[in-house]
């Protein structure tokens, strides 16, 4: 048995790697159509809706020959599919349109404020993982029972927490009252790193509460059905160290369905950043699409609901290439 | 069990957390007993998880307190009385008074309204449109579920609060349609869900022979499908219902939900970020949140936990 395994296992990682290639290739030619019909769904809705970015521009009371001269600057006058056929075409040349506020494309407007997002997002990342292995890896690995309820508590109300009053809490305490981290703003990351970090740590923790906690749950009860498996209690009654058999063989097993979780909440994560750049005064894609949504600037809309979508798609594909890496037999 | 492991840890369900005191096995089985039985089970069930009982009483006063605010709520909760400006906690205002002198606690008694409201509206359009799309994708199969599928998905991985931000371009402000694009959004995860139980059920002996005796695809998608994918449909209600709690406080915050002066759990708090120094205006509406969403999570985790559908992807 053991001796026939190492050869079984090269076979079954060969073909685990040959098996994941051609899903992660399906997934990739999928995502340019995927792409397209959100951006159809985009445009579809924002036709059947009453009045256009014309009439935005032009008031509500404004001149009726002024409205139409703008929708004819604007190709607004034109029928659903030329509008559309003209935006994909475009599109598939990296040119999303022009702002119809600013007047600046919305590739470099977008591109500039996704920095910020970009950087939300990564430290609430982090921030996430870290909490999850203190909420969820240190209870079982240190096997106390009294940390162990007290983590379970604290990962339920990590879900249950409100962002948007987490946020006020951590700005009224940590930020108004100690002076530790800032309140509001963003700084770059090239124009100054330490700045950029303490910038970041509300928000990233605010944007990480939630996930944190779905992910201390699910790494715990993961990691407890891996610890109860044969070929575990083997290493554990051979007297391997816990911290190998825990934090090495353990961890590593445990981490697919806990990956998974973290895909998942990607989308979420993502989304959130429009409310919490609202609360921390951060001009990221959030708050540019608040704003956006107020002038009916349809482009910019768009230019964001595409981004985003693709930010989950790249994510949705790292985590099913990284089943193969955790699981090699998972590609059957 | 493993010996190292200790087992109080080892025992416990993976998704059990505030009930981890219990043993697994004192959720009764879902025996297919009459109506009066699972209403006695499900009472022996609260009594022996008092965890699960307080959830479900919480949710009840919310209820209740959200239904008949007009008669419970002590002072009209719109009207500024400046003779009363900005009361901490104690006295006449039980709670205090904000920075325009309305009553805290009657505020708070009415967003309970807004957030019930917005919940229910939520559940209704997501379920009215995802668990029927769903349902009908599953068990029709073949190519409107090809279609409905990858338009689903589609939508799935669109950031579920930009997807949202996107629909109230094209809908307008206000609460009704705040939550009419929040239900949308939701509608996505009761589909995927509602479609792989139909398909699962399907696949059933018994679908076969209502085919057989002839029951059309209506009939037994609605009559015969449904009723048995309603489970793991109802475990995610429970957390549309949360979400959709959450996404009104949010969005009202950054001013798409509730306009002013209308009292929502998010308007309080945003009167409430502009003045940080009253803090119980901050304390107050944040913790009928937190409660409110815990309850709901506890609930949610409960049924899960009954119906044994794995994982605790919510991704809500």
């Amino acid at each position: 048995m053991l001796g026939r395994s190492a050869g079984a296992a090269v076979r079954l990682r060969r073909a685990g790697a040959h098996g994941t290639a051609r899903r992660l290739g399906r997934e990739v030619l999928w995502a340019p159509f995927t792409l397209a019909l959100v951006a159809l769904l985009v445009f579809v809705l924002m036709d059947l809706a009453p009045g256009d970015a014309a009439t935005s521009i032009a008031g509500d009371q404004g001149d009726p020959e002024l409205v139409e001269s703008i929708r004819a600057d604007l190709h607004l006058d034109q029928p659903l599919w030329s509008r559309y056929g003209r935006w994909v075409g475009d599109a598939a040349q990296g040119d999303l349109g022009t702002s119809l506020v600013s007047h600046r494309s919305v590739v470099s407007s977008v591109g500039s404020v996704f920095p910020a997002t970009a950087s939300l997002v990564a430290i609430g990342l982090v921030f996430a993982l870290i909490l999850a292995f203190v909420l969820g890896v240190l209870p079982v690995y240190l096997e106390s029972r009294s940390f162990d309820r007290l983590a379970s508590i604290l990962s339920a109300v990590a879900i249950s927490m409100p962002p948007v009053w987490l946020a006020l809490l951590l700005t009224s305490t940590l930020a108004i009252r100690f002076e530790v981290f800032p309140a509001l703003g963003y700084v770059g990351l090239t124009d100054d790193p330490w700045q950029w970090f303490r910038h970041l740590v509300l928000p990233g923790f605010t944007v990480a509460m939630v996930p944190a906690g779905e992910l201390a749950r699910q790494v715990r009860g993961s990691l407890l059905d891996v610890l109860g498996t044969d070929y575990s209690v083997a290493q554990q009654v051979r007297g391997l160290p816990r911290r190998s058999v825990v934090l090495r063989h353990g961890l590593k097993n445990a981490a697919i369905p806990v990956v998974t979780v973290l895909g998942a909440r990607i989308g979420a994560m993502v989304g959130s950043t429009v409310i919490i750049e609202r609360i921390f005064v951060i001009n990221g894609m959030g708050e540019l699409a608040v704003r956006s949504v107020g002038s009916r600037d349809v482009p910019v809309v768009l230019g964001i609901v595409v981004l985003g979508t693709l930010v989950v798609l790249v994510s949705n594909l790292l985590v099913d290439s990284s089943q193969a890496f955790f699981n090699p037999r998972s590609a059957s | 069990m493993t010996g190292l492991v200790p087992d109080d840890l080892a025992a416990r369900p993976a998704t059990a957390d505030l009930s981890a005191t219990d043993p697994p096995s004192s959720d009764p089985p879902a025996a297919p007993a009459g109506r009066g039985h699972r209403l006695l089970g499900g009472l022996r069930t609260l009594l022996r998880r008092p965890v699960l009982a307080v959830a479900v009483l919480v949710l009840l006063v919310v209820v209740v307190v959200g239904l008949f605010a007009p008669l419970l709520a002590p002072y009209p909760p719109d009207i500024s009385d400046y003779s009363r400006v900005g009361r901490s906690p104690g006295g006449p205002n039980l709670l205090g008074t904000d920075a325009v002198g309305r009553d805290v606690l009657s505020r708070l008694m009415f967003g309970a309204r807004t957030s019930l409201f917005a919940a229910v509206e939520t559940v209704l359009v997501s379920v009215s449109l995802g668990a029927v799309l769903g349902i009908l994708a599953g068990y029709l199969g073949g190519w409107v579920d090809a279609v409905l599928d990858r338009i689903n998905s589609a939508l799935m991985s669109v950031p579920p609060l930009i997807l949202a931000i996107a629909l109230l371009a094209a809908l307008g402000k206000g609460l009704v349609k705040a939550m009419l694009a929040i239900g949308l959004v939701y509608a996505t995860r009761i589909f995927r869900v509602a479609r792989a139980s139909a398909k699962e059920i399907r696949a059933l002996t018994y679908i076969d022979a209502a085919e057989v005796i002839g029951a059309g695809p209506w009939r037994i998608a609605f009559r015969h499908v449904l009723p048995n994918a309603i489970s793991p449909i109802l475990v995610l209600v429970v957390l549309t219902f949360a979400a959709a709690i959450v996404a009104e406080a949010g969005l009202t915050y950054i001013g798409l939900g509730v306009p002013p002066p209308t009292a929502s759990w998010g308007s309080m708090l945003h009167d409430a970020s502009e003045r940080m120094e009253l803090t119980h205006l901050l304390y107050a509406p944040g913790i009928a949140l937190l409660v409110t969403i815990s309850a709901l999570t506890v609930v949610g985790d409960a049924l899960r936990d009954a119906y044994g559908r794995p994982g605790g992807t919510s991704d809500a």
